[in-house]
């Protein structure tokens, strides 16, 4: 069935995104100042409650045709939320870190971005698959 | 005025609202540090 395979897709999508931010930057960064400690980053945080949300909640409100619409609705919004705040955390580690401007294409989160909205085309893909049915 | 803002459900205004003030919060929040 075309429907589960989509929502595999992008129930996957979420899983992977959620395991990468919280591995990549985790939201407990280790204090420099007292070794050892650690102190809560709640911009960290925001990156891995949205892949949380996008994983659990858009996942939920997709299985259900009622409720579709406000799951395409979410899932349009975090993407959106990701894609910008993907692109402020590139530029701010381009611009902290001196990296040359042209390396912008590779070394940032371009790619990331682009992952984003797939998770939002397959939404989009099963919400029209939900509509036409 | 009123026919304005009766032109969408209460819902709809609640939404748009919230999600428009959370963008604003998490503008306002957001810090990268490296």
């Amino acid at each position: 069935m075309k429907k589960n395979t989509l929502l595999t897709a992008l129930f996957l999508l979420a899983v992977s995104g959620l395991m990468l931010h919280f591995r990549i930057h985790n939201f407990m960064v280790a204090d420099k100042l007292n070794l050892g400690s650690f102190i809560f980053d709640r911009s960290k945080f925001m990156a891995t409650l949205f892949p949380l949300i996008d994983a659990v909640l858009v996942t939920a409100l997709f299985m259900s045709r009622k409720t579709a619409v406000y799951g395409y609705l979410l899932n349009g919004l975090i993407v959106i939320y990701g894609t910008i705040f993907m692109a402020h955390f590139s530029i701010a580690e381009i611009t902290t870190k001196s990296i040359p401007f042209p390396s912008l294409l590779l070394k940032s989160t371009l790619p990331d971005v682009g992952i984003a909205w797939v998770d939002f085309l397959v939404g989009k893909a099963l919400y029209d698959l939900y509509m036409k049915g | 005025m009123l026919k304005y803002f009766m032109r969408y459900k209460p819902g709809w205004w609640i939404l748009h609202i919230t999600a428009i003030s959370l963008t604003f919060y998490l503008g306002h929040m957001m810090t990268f540090t490296f």
